[in-house]
């Protein structure tokens, strides 16, 4: 029977064009473009880093997909990694394909010996069931024995720094693991039998916990006794709307991912352009003064493409938006030049905030991970900070961000 | 990239560049263009050939033709759509003229409808595949391949049946 497909299949095979030479070359241009990133990683200096390591089955599995309850990491567990002293740029592009070389001749040295001096910056995983954490010293800290969880596979946000990026908050099997990156203790987080899979700092001592609808913000003391269970529940929210529930430092509000609105201080208020996209990697927003900045696609049918929205906490309504679409972006790890992402990614996210106006977005492209700081009040973005290149391990990269860099 | 790999892919490469060229064009409608999405997508695949080689290069490539195709539309934004093509005479066309009637149909479509069109029917692929394919919602692949499929009704009466019995599938 003639169908459809077989007409367009017959279409394709006798469309007439001359012979392509488009093979020709692409591997010399491949073998360039790899040299540079290379030479531009290798000059490149670190500041604050987290990487979090996890194997491809954590990695692939979904929310429902809960791995067995791990073993919590003890002191013996985390290590040290040595790696090239550097300093000047805050965030790093150190990672990619020179990080695994790192971890070949890699020193253990117990992490409390060498408490990290700075706030760390994002996470990306390298191995199996590891969370790797790069220090403003450029050292390298190991965890091992760690499940990380990663919203539907997508590789942005799998934990959250504190703001000042001693402390890592990870969602594990069941419960949430907070460990204090500076003195080597853990405490696992009772968030009351839900099944975390997003985490955010609000402010320095508390944490919310995000579960589907349900959001729970928790205590977490300043000095952490190993193995001792955090339990304290500041506030417990099930969101009256069905929505995810983000904290911010500003107040509380709620983000519904059916009806667009924001709910501020119980009242809802109207966001008529956007509602956030549940294929994201995960509802949680980040927060500045007066102002918290969504990933979002338009509501209604456009061919606008998905994005990142900055909605004031006040009125609710956008104040800007960033299209995830013809990037042209100025790439301070390749020379400085202007480069353009000419493709809408499947994933976006905010990670972080760096300053009064900043962003920091994360974007998964069919390339890898970009990470980009965008100034919303100049409607500018101010440049590549992080370039990962997933394809060489894909499905076992997880990227978070601290906040409050200095 | 290990030079050793180089072999492997320059003849995969070679092997495939035609039939991609091919089907980025009827993405495209452009041969130029369709000729710099194919050598942009190669050079990411020799990229990362020790992962591709074993896995399904052709897909990669299609992923980053149809995607690089939406965007570039989107960025230049200079495209509408064609609403009268060529008027054919009503009934079955001739032996042998479908194919320029489906062309034709075709040429009437949108970047985006064209592209789910495409997807969809050439590539056989389901509407989360193709949504994940385009980056977009499948709510938007399901109205964009109505609209697709209403418009080649529209200007391939012929096909009326074909069309009825993929809208139903």
């Amino acid at each position: 029977m003639n169908e459809l497909r077989d007409e367009l299949r017959s279409l394709a095979d006798r469309v007439d064009l001359p012979p392509t030479t488009a093979a020709e070359g692409a591997w010399a241009m491949a073998r360039g473009r790899v040299r540079r990133r290379r030479a531009a990683a290798a000059a490149g200096v670190a500041a604050a880093a987290v990487v979090a390591a996890v194997g491809l089955q954590a990695m692939t599995s979904g929310p429902d997909e809960i791995q067995p309850a791990p073993v919590p990491p003890t002191r013996d567990s985390l290590l040290d990694v040595a790696s090239e002293p550097v300093a000047g740029e805050r965030l790093d592009p150190l990672l990619g394909q020179a990080l695994p070389e790192r971890l070949e001749d890699r020193e253990v040295v117990p992490l409390a010996k060498e408490p990290l001096d700075g706030p760390a910056a994002y996470a990306v995983g390298v191995g199996k069931r590891e969370v790797l954490v790069l220090g403003s010293d450029g050292r390298y800290r190991s965890i091992i024995g760690l499940d990380v969880i990663v919203n539907g596979g997508h590789p942005l946000r799998s934990g959250s720094l504190s703001p000042d990026a001693t402390m890592l908050a990870l969602p594990q099997p069941g419960r949430l693991l907070v460990i204090d990156l500076l003195d080597a203790s853990t405490a696992p987080v009772d968030a009351g039998g839900i099944s975390t899979t997003d985490v955010a700092w609000v402010d320095e001592d508390t944490v919310a916990v995000y579960a589907g609808r349900l959001v729970r913000t928790v205590d977490v003391p300043a000095d952490l006794s190993d193995g001792d269970a955090v339990t304290a529940m500041r506030a417990t929210v099930s969101d009256p709307v069905g929505g995810n529930l983000p904290v911010t430092g500003s107040g509380t509000i709620a983000w519904q991912p059916e009806v667009p609105g924001l709910v501020v201080d119980g009242e809802e208020v109207p966001v008529p352009s956007l509602r956030p996209a549940t294929s994201l990697s995960g509802p949680v927003p980040v927060a500045g003064e007066g102002w918290v900045a969504v990933a979002g696609e338009p509501i209604e049918e456009s061919d606008l493409p998905r994005g990142v929205a900055v909605l004031d906490t006040a009125t609710g309504r956008p104040r800007a938006f960033l299209p995830m679409d013809a990037l042209d972006f100025f790439d301070e790890t390749s020379e400085g030049s202007i480069r353009t992402i000419d493709y809408s990614p499947p994933s976006v996210a905010p990670l972080a905030v760096d300053g009064d106006t900043t962003v920091v977005v994360g974007m998964q492209t069919v390339y890898g991970v970009l990470v980009l700081r965008w100034d919303w009040a100049a409607d500018e973005l101010t440049g590549l900070v992080a370039e990962e290149d997933t394809s060489e391990a894909p499905g076992n990269t997880a990227i978070s961000w601290g906040a409050g860099l200095p | 990239m290990r030079e050793q790999d180089r072999g492997s892919f320059e003849e995969w490469a070679r092997a495939r560049q035609q039939q991609l060229v091919r089907t980025a064009y009827l993405v495209t409608g452009d041969h130029h263009r369709a000729e710099d999405l194919v050598q942009e997508a190669l050079v990411g695949v020799a990229m990362r050939w020790d992962t591709l080689r074993d896995g399904n290069p052709d897909a990669w490539v299609r992923t980053v033709v149809y995607r690089a195709n939406v965007s570039w539309w989107r960025k230049h934004r200079r495209e509408v759509a064609v609403e009268q093509v060529p008027e054919r005479a009503a009934g079955s066309p001739p032996p042998g003229e479908s194919r320029m009637v489906i062309e034709d149909a075709l040429a009437g479509l949108t970047t985006k409808q064209r592209a789910v069109l495409l997807l969809r029917f050439l590539e056989d692929l389901s509407v989360e595949e193709t949504a994940a394919v385009l980056g977009v919602s499948t709510g938007t692949v399901k109205k964009q391949s109505s609209v697709a499929l209403q418009r080649l009704r529209e200007h391939a009466p012929h096909l009326h049946d074909l069309i009825l019995a993929e809208e139903a599938r």
